[in-house]
Formats: structure tokens, sequence, C-alpha cells
């Protein structure tokens, strides 16, 4: 019954003549195109943008201002451990007196400049039995 | 997140303030003597053994008493290791590495050496005191 309907004929002859005489024109840069659709079928595919807990914009500003603060406080208070030279390191006696004229006192320098001595002569013994703690 | 920045800011801060202003004075009076073999070196002697090994010559240390006290530039403190012995150390003004300080050492109620020293923090002064029995007396001092 349907191969009866006059539309339906027409309809089959007209597709018949398009395949025997329509050709498919061949594609330019067939590459291109074919990786501009797959980028779209993926960008389509892709779900939404989600707000992560840190987002990297914040965590980005987070490293920025660490930087700051670690230049902030180098700038305050590493100068005075940049700016120390050797001497800083080595105690020196300016100067020492003794009370008891019978006492002399001179001053050097421990080795490997490890500290400074006051090597202080003729002090009184004082007996094993006198406490002195 | 400002508020965290802010809190973090302000504890680096005070940190490093109290640790800049936290340096101490300690003293302590050591009896040095030959003794073979050597005994242990007291813990809070061992970084200023080998001096007074190599300077003074004695094997073996004692450590008779310490004590410690806040340095504040200006400020003046007692320092009473033992009974016989002590100190008075006036801090006279503070540089960036070290204290010059002044120190009066007594005995009994006698001052015996008054002495001008710059203190670097980790380079002690020692000083050669008196023979008490078979040993040495020495007096320390360290900015710690």
């Amino acid at each position: 019954m349907k191969n009866s309907d006059p539309n339906d004929l027409q309809w089959e002859k007209t597709r018949a003549l398009l395949r025997e005489h329509l050709t498919v024109p061949p594609l330019q840069h067939p590459d291109f195109i074919n990786s501009q659709v797959l980028e779209t079928i993926r960008r389509e595919g892709k779900p939404g943008p989600s707000t992560p807990l840190f987002p990297l914009r914040w965590l980005a500003w987070g490293g920025v201002a660490a930087l700051g603060l670690a230049v902030l406080l180098t700038a305050f208070f590493l100068p005075h451990d940049l700016t120390r030279n050797e001497d800083g390191f080595i105690s020196q006696v300016i100067e020492a007196r003794v009370e008891n004229p019978q006492l002399s006192v001179t001053s050097f320098r421990a080795p490997d400049d490890r500290g400074v001595v006051l090597w202080v002569e003729g002090s009184e013994f004082i007996p094993a039995n006198e406490s002195v703690q | 997140m400002k508020r965290a920045v802010l809190i973090l800011f302000s504890l680096s801060v005070l940190a490093t303030t109290v640790q800049a202003d936290s340096d101490r004075i300690w003293s302590a009076l050591v009896l040095a003597t030959k003794e073979n073999p050597a005994r242990p070196v007291p813990e809070s002697l061992t970084d200023m053994a080998p001096v007074i090994k190599k300077v003074f010559g004695y094997t073996s240390l004692y450590l008779l008493g310490e004590k410690k006290r806040n340095l504040v530039s200006g400020g003046e403190e007692w320092l009473v290791p033992s009974k016989e012995f002590f100190f008075k150390v006036q801090c006279l003004s503070r540089e960036e590495t070290a204290y010059n300080l002044r120190i009066e050492l007594y005995r009994s109620e006698k001052l015996l050496l008054t002495t001008d020293v710059k203190l670097a923090r980790g380079a002690p002064l020692y000083i050669r005191g008196p023979m008490w029995g078979e040993g040495q007396l020495i007096f320390l001092f360290e900015v710690q």
C-alpha cells in the first residue's frame, strides 16, 4: 500500500538520483576540521566549573603573601645578622682591675677565639676544708 | 585568609622580638682538677671544657654552682652561684652581637676584681680564680 503512494515513489526516485549524481566535495583541511570537532566535543562533554576548597587563585595569592611576609621579616630582623662581622662574635676584655695590689690580672683570647680569659695571678690559696659553695 | 595571614605575621613578630630580647647571662663556679682517669664533663660545661683543659691544663671539672639572669640594657643583676663567691653584672649597653658588661667579682663581701667586657653570645669569659684544695677555681660567664 505504501509503495503505491505517489509521494513515496517520487521521494525514492529523488534519492536514487541524488545518490547517483551528488558527490561529497573533498575537505580542504580535514585534520584541522577534525581537531576542531574533537575539541568541541571534549569541551561540551566536560562537567561545569566546580568551586574547590582552595581555588588556585587563592593559593597563588597565599604564596605571594607568604613571600611578602618573608621579605618583610628579613628586612626588619635579618640585617642584624647580615651586617655583623667576625669581630662581633668575639668577646674581649676592655678593662680589668684588681682591688688587692698583690694581685695581677692579664687577659687574652681563648684558643680558636672561643671566648676570652682573665688570668688572675697571686690569689690567696683556699684550704680544702674551707667551703666555697 | 586575611585574618590567618595577620595572625601568622603577629606571631612571627612576637616570636622574633621575644627571641631577640631574651638573652641571658649565665655564670658558673667551677672547680678544675687533674685526675686520672678524667671524670665525665658536666653537661652545661661541655662547650667550655676543651678551652678549660687547653688553657688551664686540668682534666676534670666540677660544677659547684651556676646562675642565670636576664640581660637588660642599663640593668644590674646579682649572680650568686655560691655563698662564698658572687658577681654583680651591670649591662652597660647592647650592640648588635654583644653586650658591654661591667662585672664585679666578690668573695664574701670583699670586692676582688672589676672588669669591663664585651661579651658576645657563645664566646664565654673565663676568670682564673684562686686555688682551692687540689684544684683551681674558675669563674665562667656566657651570654646565652
